[in-house]
């Protein structure tokens, strides 16, 4: 007996290597890459989601997503797919590029265990997911036994571990890869399926036309308090590891980066994109590390070599700031979902540490104090979509997790039938329903959502090398799913630009820094800047552009927030003391959703000088362009049904776009500063 | 011998008889639960309510599933699913989808081919357009400025105040769709009739007014079937999904003699 334990385990160890670094080569399948004939060095905006799930996601099966990532792509390009509730979808436009993003952790397990023709569905316990997706279970009366396979069934049978004499955990614990250990794990299930994207992103892939990128969604959390840190993997080419790195893995995300520097040093090179901050509970932009140790130097710059984006607008909130973070911006109160996400029941998320514009002013501080910049980072936006296809029209919006929001009343914009309020499950499932006059609404936090959001990227071509650099050096924007396009420059010339020369972007170019760059100190000249918007021709005319400041002051890195008004529509002038365009009389009819279309700009650029300069602080810019209001979905929702708007929530928003910053470095701003030298000692003194 | 052995079987045969007589078989009568059904009940009923239930309350939980379970039963014994649409559609579309999912052969590549050639429409590449174009903003009295350098133009005069086009000046292998996407609809429509090589318009987009000069134009392009493989294996699945669903309903169908009442004439 001992002896075969012993082969045993020499077999396992012997076949063992650690299969998140072994390679596929997937090349061939995408057609070649020559220059395409739009290359344009002056750049392009396209428009694309880099987060998107298909039935490959536990959740978004459960939810009756059985869309494929080929669906995914199809819809992309313009095709119409299917919801789980059976309305088409359909994008107005399609976009440029695409990534599905399905979570790794069980990948494609939960699709298997449901096909009761697979050796996964004879797994032990999972029989409760037989058959969940066929079209018959497909309805809006599944909905409580669906929260109850997401709430509880699918924790309960993930913890079961297999017994110690099992070789499969040895592999799990040898190899190492984890969810081995799972008795409802499948490995040749779970590599298909993540071969199976790979094999649809490649057959997608069209150079010059559309683009996609393999890619999968990381969904790790503090281990205490749920606090969200999820990110999506983007690679850039078309070699492949043979899985990917899960929370199974590790929960932590500098693991998730070590991996990917690992896989850098092999020459295959990924970004990777956190999300909803705004649920992280503060963990997203803390000031110390996963494992509560002071951030340093070599930290900020492993994160910042992996993660030069963050997803700021999605379906789930948009997290630019929050009212009692900015109590000055009166826009603040925009996509506001202060939840921690995929909390059961419902978790107030402390906005402090969740919101980028204070990450960029934390970011500056810990760099005042030596420790480098972790949160210096470009700006996107995209919808995080489960049923394939991302909504971004407020006219069209069917949320985004499938059969539960699938529904105005599910996503609770208008009331509920009293057999529908009957069957909700009620108390710790999350769901609390609301009493108006015009009846009684759910409460299960889909009202706040939003049709949001796209990523902007100003590259050469729409190919996956040119798009890829482009959100390398973060020259990219962020907005709440229309197209408005930006550029931004920055310099110490950029105000002697010439508005109407023709080639005013390839002179901004030579003299200027464009988004996602910096400004370094040259004595104590002023930088200015160039910003120039254009509307989406669906959607409101602009009513104003405007330039966010953040600041830490050279004696004590104490922050400043300011935001200063730069073009206002229609020939209005900013008043100097508000810093503040006048009302441009833009009107939303509530009951028609019509709304001012002569009143407002189809453009809007500007050259603008920084009138509060201090050349020894720190500082960074982004732009918000903002649209004339315009009807929120649930007003749609509500209009369509002959119905009045619900009446606790927003019934307009302004439609808008973030431009990742330009960041202003003072000189010798990487020197230890004498006071901090001088705390340091004596801290050591004390110690 | 035989004769014992026939008394013996006969014996047998008529205590068998009157014990199915007497004691039908019950089988049908016993109602299994097993742990799955309960635990799930349970969990369904604890997010419900936010708490465990107590032992009354499972019991009461299974009473309710034996009910139905009952309730089922009894349904079917009487026939009550045998004219419900509701029922019967259900079970229709429960057979569709079994037969959807067991389809997942590779296609060959002769099938792919004939495919192609079939809906060869589909894979045109669309008419393209290289093109310039002068650009006159919306808030700047676009309008009046365009039609007034429009007549520069053609009197050979020189352009002097053109405004700067956030996407650029030159636009080359452009689809009448990309160009509506970059420029609107208005501006894609009147492509389509402008000739090569002569300045045009002016031609109104979302953002203002616009004289254009097309320098090229790409007639529309079939590409070969070599070119568009992997989407045509794409189609092709899922047609051949389609169809196959239909070929295995029009299979049952020749079982099946159909008779459409004679009195159904209006």
């Amino acid at each position: 007996m001992r002896n075969l334990l012993v082969v045993i385990f020499v077999l396992v160890v012997v076949g063992c290597s650690d299969t998140r670094y072994e390679i596929v080569d997937y090349s061939g399948i995408a057609p070649a890459v020559t220059s395409t004939p739009e290359y344009n060095e002056d750049r392009n905006a396209y428009f694309g989601d880099t987060h998107i799930h298909t039935k490959y996601s536990f959740d978004a099966y459960i939810f009756g997503t059985t869309a494929t990532p080929d669906d995914a792509y199809r819809f992309a390009q313009g095709d119409t797919i299917q919801h789980p509730l059976g309305f088409d979808m359909k994008i107005k436009e399609p976009l440029d590029f695409y990534a599905v993003t399905d979570h790794a952790f069980f990948l494609g397990m939960i699709s298997a265990w449901s096909d009761t023709s697979s050796y996964a569905s004879t797994l032990p316990g999972v029989d409760v997911f037989h058959n969940l997706n066929r079209e018959e279970n497909l309805n809006v009366e599944s909905i409580v036994d669906r929260f109850n396979l997401f709430g509880n069934q699918v924790r309960n049978i993930l913890t079961d571990v297999r017994p110690w004499w099992d070789p499969t955990l040895w592999r799990a614990v040898l190899t190492p890869h984890l969810q081995l250990g799972s008795t409802v794990f499948d490995h040749d299930t779970h590599i298909s399926a993540w071969a199976d994207i790979v094999r649809a992103a490649e057959e997608a892939n069209d150079p010059g036309k559309f683009t996609t990128f393999t890619a999968y969604e990381f969904t790790t959390s503090t281990d205490v308090g749920n606090g969200n840190l999820h990110r999506n993997v983007i690679f850039k080419g078309d070699q492949i590891p043979v899985r990917p790195h899960s929370r199974i893995d590790s929960i932590n995300p500098e693991k998730l980066w070590k991996w990917m520097d690992g896989l850098r040093e092999m020459g295959i090179d990924s970004i990777a994109i956190p999300h909803n901050s705004n649920g992280s509970n503060g963990a997203m932009f803390d000031m110390q590390t996963f494992n509560g140790k002071p951030i340093t130097q070599a930290y900020s710059e492993m994160r910042m070599r992996n993660e030069p984006l963050v997803e700021m607008t999605q379906v789930k909130g948009t997290s630019d700031t929050h009212p009692l973070l900015s109590p000055n911006d009166e826009f603040a109160d925009f996509g506001i979902y202060d939840s921690r996400i995929g909390s059961f029941p419902r978790t107030y998320s402390f906005p402090s540490g969740g919101y980028v514009r204070e990450a960029f002013l934390k970011g500056m501080v810990l760099e005042y104090s030596a420790q480098g910049n972790p949160f210096k980072f470009g700006l996107i936006g995209a919808s995080d979509s489960h049923t394939g296809a991302g909504a971004y029209s407020e006219n069209d919006f069917w949320s985004k997790i499938g059969i539960i929001d699938g529904t105005p009343e599910g996503r609770g914009s208008v009331p509920l039938s009293d057999l529908q309020a009957s069957q909700l499950p009620q108390g710790g499932a999350g769901v609390s329903l609301t009493e108006t006059d015009q009846g009684t609404y759910a409460n299960t936090g889909f009202e706040t959502w939003g049709a949001s959001g796209l990523a902007g990227v100003w590259a050469e071509e729409n190919t996956r090398d040119s798009l890829f650099s482009a959100m390398r050096r973060k020259e990219t924007f962020a907005t709440t799913g229309n197209r408005m396009k930006v550029r931004f420059f920055g310099g110490f010339e950029t105000n002697k630009l010439d508005l109407n020369d023709e080639n005013l972007v390839k002179a901004a170019y030579a003299s200027s820094s464009t988004m996602g760059g910096e400004i370094l100190a040259d004595g104590e000249k002023v930088p200015s800047f160039l910003v120039w918007a254009q509307r989406d021709k669906h959607g409101a005319p602009l009513q104003r552009v405007q330039i966010i400041k953040g600041s830490v002051n050279q004696f004590d890195a104490s922050p400043t927030e300011v935001i200063y008004d730069v073009a206002c529509s229609n020939g209005l002038q900013v008043d100097p003391t508000t810093n503040r365009c006048p009302d441009n009389g833009a009107r939303v009819d509530i009951e028609t959703c019509a709304f001012s279309k002569d009143v407002g700009s189809a453009e809007l650029k500007a050259t603008w000088t920084d009138p509060d300069f201090n050349p020894n602080d720190r500082a960074f810019y982004y732009v918000r362009v903002l649209e004339n209001p315009t009807c929120r979905w649930s007003t749609w929702d509500a209009l369509r049904r002959g119905l009045a708007p619900r009446p606790d929530i927003h019934d307009t928003i302004q439609e808008r776009a973030w431009s990742s910053p330009i960041w202003f470095v003072p000189t010798g701003s990487n020197e230890l500063p004498a006071a901090q030298s001088m705390q340091s000692d004596l801290a050591e003194y004390i110690e | 011998m035989s004769k014992k052995l026939t008394l013996f079987l006969g014996i047998g045969l008529s205590i068998f008889l009157i014990d199915l007589f007497l004691n039908p078989p019950n089988e049908e009568k016993t109602i299994y639960i097993s742990n799955e059904e309960v635990i799930a009940l349970i969990n369904t009923w604890s997010l419900q309510v936010g708490r465990e239930p107590d032992n009354d309350e499972i019991r009461s939980i299974i009473d309710s599933l034996v009910e139905e379970e009952i309730l089922y039963r009894e349904a079917l014994r009487l026939g009550l699913d045998s004219e419900d649409r509701i029922i019967k559609r259900r079970l229709a579309q429960k057979i569709t989808f079994l037969k959807q999912e067991t389809i997942s052969t590779e296609p060959e590549i002769k099938d792919l081919e004939s495919f192609y050639q079939e809906t060869k429409e589909s894979y045109l590449i669309p008419k393209s357009f290289s093109f310039t174009h002068l650009y006159f903003a919306q808030n700047k009295e676009g309008k009046s400025r365009a039609a007034r350098a429009m007549q520069d133009l053609s009197s050979n005069k020189s352009i002097l105040s053109a405004d700067p086009f956030l996407l650029g000046k030159n636009f080359s292998n452009k689809s009448l769709l990309d160009i509506e996407r970059d420029f609107g609809e208005n501006f894609s429509a009147s492509f389509s009739d402008l000739s090569i090589d002569a300045w045009q318009g002016p031609i109104e987009s979302t953002y203002g007014s616009h004289l254009v000069k097309v320098l090229d134009s790409r007639e529309e392009y079939q590409p070969s079937f070599e070119e568009v493989i992997p989407q045509v294996k794409v189609d092709f699945l899922m047609r051949q999904r389609d169809e196959q669903v239909k070929e295995f309903i029009d299979e049952l169908k020749t079982d099946y003699q159909v008779v459409i009442s004679p009195s159904f004439r209006q």
